[in-house]
């Protein structure tokens, strides 16, 4: 079950990432920057979550 | 000879463990093929071929029909042509060649396949090059450099390339599972750079002008000065042959061996569709948006930011990574040498391959000629496995006889590459026939043989 929400948790991230991205384009997420942050952000999630699920298997 | 003996011997060796046939309790659900095609087809080459597609002139109806049509034959090829000897069979093809060529000359198809690989990832470690190069403002080579041109390119990638190999050399295992983590990713890097691209471009949020931008100022139809001119039938056979090694040159029975039943095949749609349509799509959309320039790593940069050249440092590495491994395997059989030792030697001399801007730059001709290369192999096995039972003809002539090399096959091969090179076509369509040429005339060849051997 903590292994279905971790991975559950880490594909929100890959989602967000690809979010921040349109609401980049959509001008919602106004400048530059702050995009770079979010994406990077869901970036960082993705990798700490996942590695944290790929170890445990 | 004795000395290519004892490549081989050592080769058997280093195969040893799949050299029975899979057991059947060892086969694998479809979702196992659906991960694996998904994680492997999306790399740092599709920086580069998407990209290469809107500077050679690509119109949008061209790519898209094109990319759809040539990644269906390339799943109907692992499907109809691939997957099916290898569930007959449930062999690699290291040895089910063996039986039909020899062990000799499965030694030097073993060795042209490492050489192959290395050159590819000498160019995986060129695109990583060009994100770190941007960080360290070294000049990337242009579109038409075929040697180095500064002593800093040079300096960058032989560092990126030892450090790749002392990654590798480090342990295979925990890296190549962080690397599984790094594709999902990837694919999200290619589409969210995509994205990020449009505003640049010029496309509205409500989406009204998006074909009206893709055709006239991305896939504009005009090629860049230098680069030939690109249609529809390009396009159809670079995705079908894209990985021709791998589906007509039989080299993916060593996954299908473990598939349930040869429909499986049809999972490498996961691959395809997802990396050689999607992400080929996105790299044209990024390179568009820098003003047709190949430099992948600014691409990535001006779409994301710092996240973006991230991966585009792990596409390559994600690459080259197994790429200097089976390159390693390759040569350790010739060495004799320990696996660090042999993945170093094979690591720097990749490196230095990679300072030479035309395998990155001339990467679209050498993915056909890496195919065109081995594909004559898989013509030749396709031929003993279908056609030879239907003309009562004796297969494994090398396994029957003890043969070191199978001379025929060593004739067709190498026959086939030479008429290849000859012939009066584009090379992107050079394959096809040469591989209709090679499966004739082995047929012929074998078909002959045998009446010489019968009125003997």
């Amino acid at each position: 079950m903590r292994e279905y929400l971790l991975w559950a948790l880490a594909g929100m991230c890959l989602v967000g990432c690809v979010a921040s991205a349109v609401l980049f384009w959509q001008g919602w997420i106004a400048s530059r920057p702050n995009f770079e942050l979010w994406f990077g952000v869901c970036t960082l999630g993705w990798f700490v979550l996942a590695t944290h699920g790929v170890t445990r298997r | 000879m004795p000395a290519l003996a004892d490549v081989a011997r050592k080769m058997d060796q280093f195969y040893e463990f799949d050299r029975e046939p899979v057991h059947p309790d060892r086969l694998q659900p479809g979702r196992h093929f659906a991960g694996l095609f998904a994680g492997e087809h999306v790399a740092a080459t599709e920086f580069v071929i998407g990209a290469f597609f809107v500077l050679h002139g690509v119109s949008l109806n061209d790519l898209l029909v094109g990319l759809l049509l040539g990644n269906l034959l390339a799943v109907l090829s692992w499907t109809f042509v691939c997957a099916p000897i290898a569930v007959q069979t449930r062999l690699t093809l290291y040895w089910y060649l063996r039986k039909i060529a020899g062990p000799g000359l499965t030694s030097i198809y073993n060795l042209a396949n490492a050489v192959l690989y290395s050159i590819l990832a000498g160019a995986m470690i060129a695109v990583s090059a060009t994100a770190v190069g941007l960080v360290l403002s070294i000049p990337t080579p242009q579109l038409t450099d075929m040697y180095p041109k500064s002593f800093s390119w040079v300096a960058l990638t032989f560092a990126i390339g030892v450090a790749f190999t002392i990654l590798a050399i480090l342990g295979f295992d925990k890296l190549s599972r962080f690397a599984s983590v790094c594709s999902p990713w990837i694919l999200v890097v290619f589409v969210s750079g995509a994205i990020a691209s449009l505003s640049p471009l010029g496309v509205r949020p409500d989406l009204s002008n998006l074909i009206e931008i893709a055709r006239n100022r991305i896939w504009n139809g005009v090629p860049t000065a230098g680069q030939e001119k690109f249609a529809l039938w390009h396009l159809v056979f670079f995705a079908w042959f894209a990985n021709l090694a791998m589906h007509v040159g039989l080299s993916d029975m060593a996954l299908f061996r473990y598939a349930r039943h040869w429909s499986y095949g049809l999972y490498s749609a996961f691959g395809m569709y997802p990396g050689h349509t999607l992400a080929w799509l996105c790299s044209g959309v990024m390179v568009a948006a820098i003003g047709r320039e190949m430099h992948p790593g600014l691409m990535a940069y001006q779409a994301l930011g710092i996240a973006g050249l991230v991966g585009v440092v792990l596409a390559g590495w994600t690459t080259a990574n197994p790429t200097l491994y089976r390159v390693g395997l390759a040569l350790q059989a010739v060495t004799g040498w320990p696996r660090w030792k042999v993945t170093l030697v094979a690591g720097l001399a990749t490196a230095l391959l990679a300072s030479f801007p035309v395998f990155f730059m001339k990467l679209l001709d050498y993915v056909a000629i890496y195919g065109l290369v081995l594909m004559p192999i898989g013509a030749i096995v396709f031929a003993e496995h279908w056609i030879f039972p239907h003309l009562n003809l004796p297969r494994f002539k090398a396994e029957q006889q003890g043969l070191w090399i199978n001379w025929t096959v060593l004739l067709v091969w190498v026959g086939t590459l030479i008429a290849c090179y000859f012939m009066p076509l584009h090379l992107f369509f050079r394959w096809l026939p040469g591989y209709l040429l090679a499966i004739a005339s082995y047929t012929l060849l074998s078909w002959m043989g045998r009446r010489r051997q019968s009125h003997a």
